[in-house]
C-alpha cells in the first residue's frame, strides 16, 4: 500500500485490557492520533485520555503520525 | 542540671535515647516530646525509635528530616498512608488537610478508617492516630478544602508539599502554585492498579484537561494506594535530604497488573 505507514503504538494502564502493550500497526498516511485511538478501539469514554507521547515528546491528538513512530497512550489518572 | 546534660545522661552507651527517657525528660524539664527530640538530634543523640532507619539515613540526615515541614493534602487514600510514613520515618511537622469525613466505601484502603472512625473528619482522627505512634512530631490538622489559590499563605512554612488528592483540576493548580511560591511538590495519582507520580513539575501535561481519571469505573484498591503512598514518602524524603534521583522534569507510572514502573520525560 503506497499510502500506508507503518507506527508502533504503546499502551498503558487500563488501555491494554483486552487490547495490547505494544505493537506495528499501519495506517494511512495523514492519520492523526486521534484517529489511531478510533482504530485501536480502546475505550476512552470510560478513560479518559491523559497523556499522549510521539517517539517520547508529548504531543495532542491532531499531530499526524509518521512512518517510523511510536505512539504511547496513557489514560488519565486522577485518584486519590 | 540543664535538659542537655540530662539528655547525655540518659542516653545508652550506643547513643541511642529510649522513648521512657524521652518521657521523662519532657516531664522534667517542662518541654514538649518535639522539643526534647530536637535536643537530642542536635547533641547526636538518636531515639531509639529511629534505630532501625540506620544506615539508610544518618544521624544528621535524621535532624534535617526532623527540621523538615511537610504539608500533606488531602487525607484520604494516598493522605493516610503517606502522614504515617513520614511520621514514623521521623519528619518532624506535619500539616494537614481534608474536609471530609469517613465513610464506609472509605474502609478498602483509607489508613485509620476503622469502624470507629466512620462519620468523622478524616484530619482529626489521622492527627489523633499519628500522635499515637510518634509524640515528637509536631502535627496541625485543617478541616478544610485546600484551595490553592487562595490558601498558599496557610503552608508558607512548609518544606515539601504532597499531592494527595483525588482532583486533577486542584492539582494543576496546587502544582502552579507551588512552582510559583518555589516550594518542593510531590505528585501522585492512582486508578486500579495503576500509578503516575512526578516531582517538582507543573502538571499540565499529564492533565490537558480537567475532569476524573480512569480511577472513577477503575477505583482504588488498597495495594496501589500504599504502594503509591509509598512513592510519594519516598520522594519527599529524597527531597528533603537532597539525596538520589527524584521524577523532576519525568514522570513515573507504575503497573501492578503487569509488574511495570516505568520513568518517561515531562
Amino acid at each position: 500500500m503506497e499510502n500506508a505507514i507503518e507506527v508502533t503504538v504503546k499502551l498503558f494502564a487500563q488501555y491494554r485490557e483486552g487490547h495490547f502493550k505494544a505493537e506495528p500497526r499501519v495506517y494511512p498516511k495523514g492519520t492523526t492520533v486521534e484517529g489511531v485511538i478510533i482504530e485501536t478501539g480502546i475505550p476512552v469514554e470510560q478513560f479518559p485520555i491523559g497523556v499522549i507521547m510521539i517517539n517520547g515528546r508529548h504531543m495532542d491528538e491532531s499531530y499526524v503520525i509518521e512512518h517510523g513512530d511510536t505512539v504511547s497512550l496513557f489514560p488519565k489518572v486522577g485518584g486519590g | 542540671m540543664e535538659a542537655k546534660s540530662y539528655l547525655r545522661q540518659c542516653s545508652r552507651a550506643d547513643g541511642m535515647l529510649t522513648l521512657k527517657d524521652q518521657r521523662s525528660t519532657a516531664a522534667k524539664f517542662s518541654l514538649s516530646m518535639h522539643k526534647v527530640e530536637a535536643l537530642a538530634l542536635e547533641l547526636g543523640i538518636l531515639p531509639l525509635r529511629h534505630q532501625r532507619n540506620q544506615h539508610t539515613l544518618s544521624l544528621k540526615q535524621q535532624r534535617k528530616l526532623f527540621e523538615s515541614h511537610v504539608a500533606i493534602i488531602g487525607c484520604g487514600g494516598l493522605g493516610g498512608h503517606v502522614a504515617e510514613i513520614l511520621t514514623r520515618i521521623g519528619t518532624g511537622r506535619l500539616s494537614l488537610f481534608d474536609f471530609d469525613h469517613f465513610e464506609e466505601h472509605n474502609l478498602n484502603r483509607q489508613n485509620f478508617s476503622t469502624l470507629a472512625s466512620l462519620g468523622k473528619n478524616k484530619v482529626t482522627v489521622v492527627k489523633e492516630a499519628l500522635e499515637q505512634i510518634n509524640p515528637s512530631v509536631r502535627i496541625e490538622g485543617f478541616v478544610h478544602r485546600f484551595n490553592p489559590l487562595s490558601d498558599m499563605s496557610m503552608i508558607s512554612n512548609c518544606t515539601v508539599v504532597i499531592d494527595a488528592l483525588d482532583n486533577p483540576e486542584i492539582k494543576v493548580q496546587l502544582a502552579k502554585a507551588c512552582k510559583t511560591k518555589n516550594k518542593s511538590f510531590v505528585h501522585g495519582a492512582i486508578a486500579g492498579m495503576h500509578g503516575q507520580f512526578s516531582t517538582n513539575n507543573t502538571l499540565e501535561k499529564l492533565y490537558p484537561e480537567g475532569g476524573r481519571g480512569a480511577e472513577l469505573y477503575s477505583g482504588n484498591p488498597a495495594f496501589t494506594v500504599t504502594l503509591a503512598a509509598s512513592i510519594l514518602a519516598a520522594e519527599t524524603v529524597k527531597s528533603i535530604l537532597g539525596i538520589g534521583e527524584v521524577l523532576e522534569n519525568s514522570f513515573m507510572v507504575t503497573d501492578l497488573l503487569h509488574n511495570e514502573f516505568e520513568t518517561l520525560p515531562l
